[in-house]
């Protein structure tokens, strides 16, 4: 190779090199000068779109002629500025020239050598120069360094155009990207330029509230300014449109809004859908659930046991808890769906803030409160969330302990204060109500001051929540005196446990025991104001009288009946229609009087039926004749008929003329009651009295002989007593024993004596005298053989002395007397005979044999114990006139005793007596003052009966003998010394000597018997003088009227003619007959034997002998005599009448023998179930302090019982078979009498309960109920009824409308009760009550 | 609670318990009620008549009767509400307690039905007490053409006259409360006589016949008014 070679190829190669670097530079130009042109291009066209964008044009064609032409610029600016000037680099051959113009200097070297180099070969050149040349130009181009050829440099502009747009676009971007997002869309792809979408989003979407909630909705919308709207429903509902209102972001923007609208109170599933232009949101769903809340409470009450409730279970919606308190309260708190906690607030009652106190859960729903019922108070529930957020709180319920109410007591009977009745039994009718029961059932009672006793009933079970207490209280074991008052109440007491029991207590009632003196009094008074009426009505009546007389006697001279007498007529029937309205009032008051006194047994019977009498006899003055008689007066008024009136006038005339007779005899039969009841009264006192000193006597007496210190003193003084002295001197006080004995012999010989005087008069007292002697006869021999055994007795210690073995009297047979020892073999026979009987008898036969040893076993029982009581009372004796004894010397005496065997049991006996009655020194000073008080009360009686002689002694000054008498009772020296030692007794026993006191009272007893028989004597003197007179009158007025009856005889029968003389004589005999009839009428007003029809049969013969006298007259003597002859046999028949009534006088009876005999024989009987009732009662205690246990003796006392009832029974059917006749007197007494069987096989089996108490207390009401009935009704000749005719009367008027409107009403204010909060119980008897008022009103 | 609520609510009480007793112990079917009656009366007379009443009711009519004991009642029973109908007869005294008249007049104003049937004697003092039950109505006089003798039987003559005692006319004599019969009073009829056994009075039977018509009207009435 050359040189030109080499040099050639290093041009070529460094032209090729500057070729490169050529291309290079070009192509960075374009590039540079591309991207400017590019992206300003760009730039505008995003700045189009974006001004079209924000200016709301939208046009796809223009938006693509930007693009395009955007796109047109940018490959334009491709092509010219970066391909066109790649495609165009310059060859080698344009290149050596672009190489030339750089190296102006060389000229063409290079350009010559490039040419030499490409044409080197054979033709043309030196080598050399040609080497040379090229060497030079290769050496030249080498210096240029075309491998950094540079094109000239990029315009500015373009670098500035491309910076702007790219600021531009960044500044877009940073400021909206959206909007150059969007501008850069529509750019690339023009066809987007068209309007931009809406979007819309919408919150909560798809929810679930709770139920009532309010849902606030939101939408936010894109792409539209227009307000979007809600669209909802309920599932499958109408659409409903509701508008969005801006919301909390503001006004919306042209394209861009924020809304919101809210569902008030949402309470059901809804669904929704937001809607805008060009857009709508999916469709969503509210779901509604229940907001947390307490759905009920359910309490599970435990009652306080003793309310007998167990347990309850009660659902409710509120949670107010009502129950009694001291109930345990497990109160179930409910809630719809699970909470995350819950607590309660609880808020005592009375105080400020509540406590907080947790619930225990116990499952997802139900949360639990245990409590106890005692205070009020009030609760809130709380329910939390999990954020420990409260999202509910209860109401506050209350808790209202109900408290176990005081229960209530209404006492029926007795309904008020009251006298006590004589059987001294009170019926007690209570009804108690309780809400749970009770505890106790008490009578208190108080006998005047003294301390208050109660006795207690059961009449309910356990838990029985009401119960009628209906029982018949026997006071008879109250010790009381006359004139003492009882009060008493009930009280029951509750079975609360919780709170203590409470009570109801009834109001107090008193019952006084009263004398029958005072109620001889009381009665007295009565009729003495009801003499004092009915002689007003009487006057009246006779004023009355006196001026119809006047005008009959106007009517009679010819007088017309001008309009003054019609209305002086009129008002004398007024007048005489009040009259007979006041003596209906009397008759009333007389009526309850004589009720009042036929409750009193003690009361004279006598007087009762006199009183009884006297009523119907008031009852006929005011009957119906004189009703009649003004009826026809007031009918012939009507009618204006003088002859009519007249007549009717003389029929009222003559019954008035009656009614004054019936009047009068009233009056004047009343005042002789009266006197009687004032007798009678102070014949009661002295009784009283009597008895009241008794009693203080016998009160001594046993206060001496149950002295415990008087009875420790006995040993000392037999220790100083010579043995046969102690004999002598239990001697002596046997002998007063049987003095004491003796006189009560005499006492009873002398009121056997008065009975007997009583019988003279009449069958009835007869009997009574006669049973009453005999049972005094029996006592007087009972006393005479207590007087015989005492004697025996006193012989035998005597005898005896020290003989006597000690040891207890009940276990040592050896300390009894032989009598003693006999009665007990005796017994134990029987009892062995009894229990063998058990074994073998049979039934019928066995029973009535066992009864029949029963009895005897109980008689000789009962001797047993007599005589144990007279040995016990006779050692008491015996140490009395021991004194000096003291306590320390006992156990010596004991030792002394049991060598002399006498007074060691005894010692015993008082001790255990002591303890029994309870008698402390302390004590028995108190009863000695109550003796006192006694003895204070007997001497005021004595005072109040000298008063009351006194008033009596003037009321009867004219009645010399009973004058007398009163005064010698009032003033005599039997009532001075017994006032004296009465005093002395008082005296002695304030001063707590009771010893001293003893005579005194015993003294003051024996006189104030004395005193009593005196009185009774005047009384039976006086009774006996007016029956005496009375008997001696009729006696004058029959024979009278015999003589009469034969002159009559004689007149008529005789042949004279003379007319003058024989009704002269008639008239005479006319006038005797007036006397007598006047006599008759005398003595009718001072006894009850003469009847209204003896005295209506004599003026019935008298009208005769008047018409006879008439006749004679005239000169009829056939009608005359025949009037004579009938008048005779009407006297006869007067006669008869009145001996009849004679006869009835002299037995004593005035109508009501049956009745009292029926009357006793029902007394009897109710006593001796008084007894029965009394025993079954003790029985039935015994049985119940041994644990319902019967010993064999009380069996067998059970068996004697039983039989007593069946006696009694038998008893009933003999009153009720002989008085078949009066069956309407003793009522319906079959009932009674199988009401008795049954309890008599009731005790026969020993079957003893409370319910055969109780119908043993009914068949003892039953009895004295139908004594009450029989001393009230008795007989009356009115009601022995014969059978009606069936003769029609006309109808009365018709009922006056008005009677017969109806304007009832419903009353429904109970219902208000509904209110009220009461416990579950109540409420469901509240409940039921209601229902069952709904299903009445329902029925038709 | 108040006290007044109280006393309301043991009210009801006693009302709930007496009627549920009643209900619990009562038989079903009409029973009539012997009034029981203080002032000592007889309140007990005519003892056969109101079982041979319940007899009759029985076998006449259609009315279901409990059983043909009459029960017998105070008016201060609590049971006396239990009785439709009360009858009351005697021969003397009748007198009732202030509780008594109150209770009377409480039961009769609340249906109740009261028979006195005067079997002589009891006139003036039953005026009297029901004069203090009822003081400002009167006894009335029956007109025959009243519904108590139409019934159930037909007595055109009014009240029958089972006994004579003095000659007056026998009523029926009754007590209007605001429209309604409370209580009729037989006097002078002795309905309880006629009543009774036959063996007991030996009356003619067309008298008893009458008497026992007159009761079952009076039943009847009773209790379809």
């Amino acid at each position: 190779m050359t040189g030109a070679d080499r040099g050639y190829r290093r041009i070529i190669a460094a032209l090729d090199q500057g070729r490169r670097a050529l291309a290079r530079a070009r192509f960075t130009a374009g590039l540079l000068r591309f991207a400017g042109i590019a992206l300003a291009t760009g730039a505008s066209v995003l700045l189009w779109a974006v001004l079209q964008r924000s200016l709301r044009f939208y046009s796809v064609p223009v938006a693509t002629a930007v693009s395009v032409l955007g796109a047109g610029v940018i490959v334009f600016a491709l092509v010219r500025w970066l391909v066109v000037p790649l495609v165009r680099l310059p060859g080698r051959d344009r290149f050596v020239t672009l190489v030339e113009e750089k190296l102006p200097e060389e000229k063409n070297l290079v350009v010559n050598a490039y040419q030499l180099g490409k044409d080197a070969g054979p033709g043309g050149g030196s080598p050399d120069l040609i080497d040379a040349l090229v060497a030079r130009a290769a050496e030249r181009v080498d210096s240029l360094d075309l491998r950094r050829w540079r094109d000239p440099a990029p315009d500015r502009p373009y670098l500035w155009a491309g910076g702007a747009a790219v600021a531009v676009i960044a500044a877009l971007a940073l400021l909206s990207p959206s909007l150059l997002t969007g501008a850069l869309g529509q750019v690339l792809r023009p066809s987007t330029a068209k309007a931009p979408p809406v979007t819309l989003t919408v919150s909560p979407g798809a929810a679930e509230v709770e139920r009532g909630e309010d849902l606030a909705i939101t939408a936010t919308v894109e792409g539209t300014a227009k307000t979007p709207e809600l669209h909802f429903r309920e599932r499958n509902g109408e659409w409903r449109v509701r508008p969005f209102a801006p919301g909390p972001a503001g006004p919306a923007g042209r394209d861009y809004g924020d809304y919101r609208t809210v569902l008030k109170a949402v309470d059901r599933t809804l669904e929704y859908r937001v809607t805008a232009p060009r857009a709508a949101s999916p469709l969503y769903t509210i779901r509604v659930k229940e907001p947390p809340r307490i759905t009920g409470f359910r309490a599970l009450l435990g009652y306080p046991a003793y309310s007998g409730l167990g347990s309850e279970t009660v659902e409710s919606g509120a949670g107010d808890v009502a129950a009694l308190a001291g109930t345990d309260v497990d109160l179930r708190i409910l809630t719809n769906r699970p909470m995350a906690g819950a607590f309660v607030e609880w808020l005592r009652e009375g105080e400020g803030a509540p406590d907080t106190v947790a619930v225990e859960r116990l499952d997802e729903t139900t949360w639990r409160l245990p409590f106890r019922m005692s205070e009020p108070a009030t609760y809130s529930m709380i329910l939390t969330d999990a954020a420990g957020e409260e999202r509910v709180r209860s109401p506050r319920y209350r808790i209202d302990p109900t408290p176990d109410r005081a229960p209530y007591l209404t006492l029926h009977l007795p309904r008020s204060d009251h006298d006590l009745y004589d059987d001294m039994m009170e019926k007690i009718v209570a009804d108690a109500a309780d809400d749970y029961g009770f505890s106790s059932v008490r009578l208190y009672y108080r006998v005047d001051d003294e301390p208050e006793r109660y006795t207690a009933f059961k009449p309910y079970t356990e838990g029985q929540n009401q119960f009628r207490l209906d029982t018949l209280w026997d006071m008879s074991g109250i010790e009381m005196l006359p004139g003492s008052v009882v009060s008493f109440y009930l009280k029951v007491l509750d079975n609360d446990t919780v709170n203590g029991p409470k009570a109801a207590t009834s109001e107090v009632r008193r019952v006084r025991f009263p004398t029958v003196g005072e109620m001889y009094k009381e009665v007295a008074e009565e009729h003495r104001q009801e003499i004092g009426k009915l002689s007003d009505v009487h006057e009246e009546q006779a004023a009355l009288q006196e001026k119809l007389q006047k005008l009959a006697d106007d009517l009679k001279a010819g007088k017309n009946m001008d309009w003054d007498a019609r209305q002086n007529l009129e008002q004398n029937l007024q007048q005489q229609q009040a009259m007979e309205k006041q003596v209906s009032e009397v008759l009333d008051r007389l009526q309850e009087t004589l009720n009042k006194a036929s409750n009193r047994a003690q009361m004279n019977q006598q007087l009762v039926q006199k009183m009884s009498e006297l009523n119907r006899l008031l009852e006929n003055v005011a009957g119906k004749e004189m009703q009649q008689a003004l009826q026809r007066l007031s009918e012939a008024l009507k009618t204006m008929d003088k002859n009519r009136i007249r007549a009717a006038m003389e029929d009222l005339q003559k019954n008035r003329e009656q009614m004054l007779q019936g009047l009068d005899r009233t009056i004047e039969l009343l005042k002789q009651i009266r006197k009687e009841e004032q007798v009678a009264d102070v014949v009661r006192r002295t009784e009283d009295i009597a008895d009241l000193q008794e009693q203080i006597a016998e009160a001594l007496k046993e206060m001496g002989e149950k002295d415990p210190a008087e009875n420790a003193r006995l040993p000392e003084d037999r220790e100083k007593t010579a043995p046969n002295d102690e004999g002598a001197r239990t001697g002596d006080e046997q002998q007063a024993k049987q003095d004491e004995a003796s006189r009560k012999g005499e006492k009873q010989q002398a009121e056997q004596e008065s009975e007997a005087r009583k019988a003279e008069n009449g069958p009835k007292d007869a009997d009574e005298a006669s049973q009453k002697g005999e049972k005094q006869q029996d006592t007087r021999d009972e006393a005479s053989q207590k007087g015989k055994k005492q004697q025996n007795e006193r012989d035998g210690a005597s005898q005896e002395g020290d003989r006597q073995p000690s040891g207890d009297k009940k276990t040592s047979p050896e300390a009894m007397s032989p009598e003693m020892k006999a009665l007990l073999q005796e017994i134990q026979d029987l009892q062995e005979q009894i229990a063998g009987e058990e074994a073998k008898q049979a039934e019928q036969r066995a029973a009535q044999d066992k009864k029949e040893l029963a009895e005897r076993l109980e008689k000789l029982q009962d001797q047993l114990d007599r005589l144990r009581q007279e040995r016990d009372q006779e050692k008491n004796q015996q140490a009395q006139k021991n004194p000096g004894q003291t306590p320390k010397d006992r156990p010596q005496d004991g030792q002394k005793q049991s060598a002399s065997g006498q007074q060691q049991p005894s010692q015993q006996q008082g001790d255990q007596q002591q303890g029994n009655r309870g008698q402390s020194p302390k004590s028995e000073k108190e009863r000695l003052k109550r003796l006192a008080q006694k003895q204070k009360q007997a001497k005021q009686l004595v005072e109040e009966l000298k008063r009351r002689l006194e008033t009596l002694k003037k009321l009867n000054e004219e009645d010399q003998d009973l004058s007398r008498n009163l005064d010698d009772m009032e003033t005599g020296e039997n009532t001075r010394k017994m006032q004296e030692n009465m005093q002395q007794s008082g005296k002695q026993m304030e001063g707590g000597k009771k010893q001293k006191a003893s005579p005194y009272a015993f003294k003051a007893r024996d006189q104030a018997r004395q005193l009593a028989q005196q009185a009774q004597k005047m009384q039976k003197q006086m009774e006996d003088s007016l029956q005496d007179d009375s008997i001696a009158r009729m006696e004058a007025v029959i024979r009278g009227l015999i003589e009469i009856s034969g002159s009559e005889q004689r007149l008529f029968q005789s042949g004279e003619s003379d007319e003058r003389a024989l009704a002269s004589r008639q008239f005479n005999l006319v006038e005797v007959t007036r006397a007598y009839a006047e006599s008759l009428m005398a003595l009718s007003r001072q006894t009850f034997a003469v009847r209204s029809e003896d005295s209506g049969q004599l003026g019935k013969a008298l009208q005769t002998m008047e018409r006879s006298t008439r006749f004679y007259e005239l000169g009829n003597l056939r009608r005359a005599r025949h009037e004579g002859s009938e008048s005779s046999s009407e006297l006869n028949t007067t006669i008869v009448k009145l001996m009849q009534s004679h006869q009835q006088m002299c037995s004593g009876q005035s109508g009501g023998g049956s009745m009292q005999k029926m009357l006793q024989q029902m007394q009897g009987l109710s006593q001796g179930q008084q007894q029965i009732n009394d025993q079954t009662g003790r029985m039935s205690s015994s049985r119940s302090r041994n644990q319902g246990r019967l010993s064999r003796s009380a069996k067998e006392r059970m068996q004697w019982l039983a039989a007593q009832q069946e006696m009694i029974r038998q008893g009933l059917e003999e009153v009720q078979k002989e008085f078949s006749e009066s069956r309407d007197l003793l009522g319906d007494m079959q009932g009674l009498v199988e009401e008795m069987k049954d309890v008599e096989k009731k005790l026969g089996k020993n079957q003893i309960d409370r319910k055969l108490i109780q119908r043993q207390q009914q068949i003892l009401t039953r009895l004295l109920d139908a004594q009450r009935s029989v001393r009230q009704q008795e007989m009356s000749p009115e009601r022995e009824s014969r059978t009606a005719t069936l003769a029609p009367r006309t109808s009365p008027p018709e009922l006056p409308a008005e009677l017969l409107r109806t304007d009832r009403t419903l009353e429904e204010d109970l219902l208000r009760g509904a209110n009220d909060r009461y416990p579950v119980q109540y409420r469901r008897l509240v409940e039921d009550y209601f229902r069952s008022l709904a299903k009445e009103t329902r029925t038709p | 609670m108040g006290h007044r609520n109280l006393k309301a609510v043991l009210l009801v009480i006693g009302l709930v318990a007496s009627l549920s007793g009643a209900a619990q112990a009562a038989p079903e079917g009409f029973r009539i009620a012997r009034l029981k009656y203080g002032g000592g009366g007889d309140w007990y007379s005519n003892p056969s008549s109101l079982p041979n009443l319940l007899n009759g009711l029985k076998k006449r009519t259609q009315i279901d009767v409990a059983d043909f004991k009459e029960g017998r009642v105070e008016l201060v029973d609590e049971g006396l509400f239990s009785y439709p109908l009360v009858y009351m007869n005697g021969h003397g005294e009748v007198r009732f307690s202030a509780a008594e008249v109150e209770r009377l007049r409480e039961y009769l104003d609340q249906g109740g039905f009261l028979w006195a049937d005067d079997n002589y004697g009891m006139d003036r003092s039953f005026r009297r007490e029901i004069g203090k039950v009822f003081p400002d109505e009167k006894l009335v006089d029956l007109p025959f053409s009243h519904e108590l003798f139409h019934a159930y039987y037909d007595l055109p003559h009014g009240t029958p006259k089972v006994h004579e005692h003095d000659g007056k006319p026998a009523q029926a004599l009754a007590i209007f409360r605001k429209g309604r019969l409370v209580v009729v009073y037989t006097y002078q009829s002795d309905i309880g006589d006629g009543l009774e056994d036959a063996a007991v009075h030996k009356d003619p039977e067309e008298i008893r016949e009458q008497a026992m018509k007159f009761a079952v009207n009076l039943v009847v009435y009773v209790m379809t008014h």
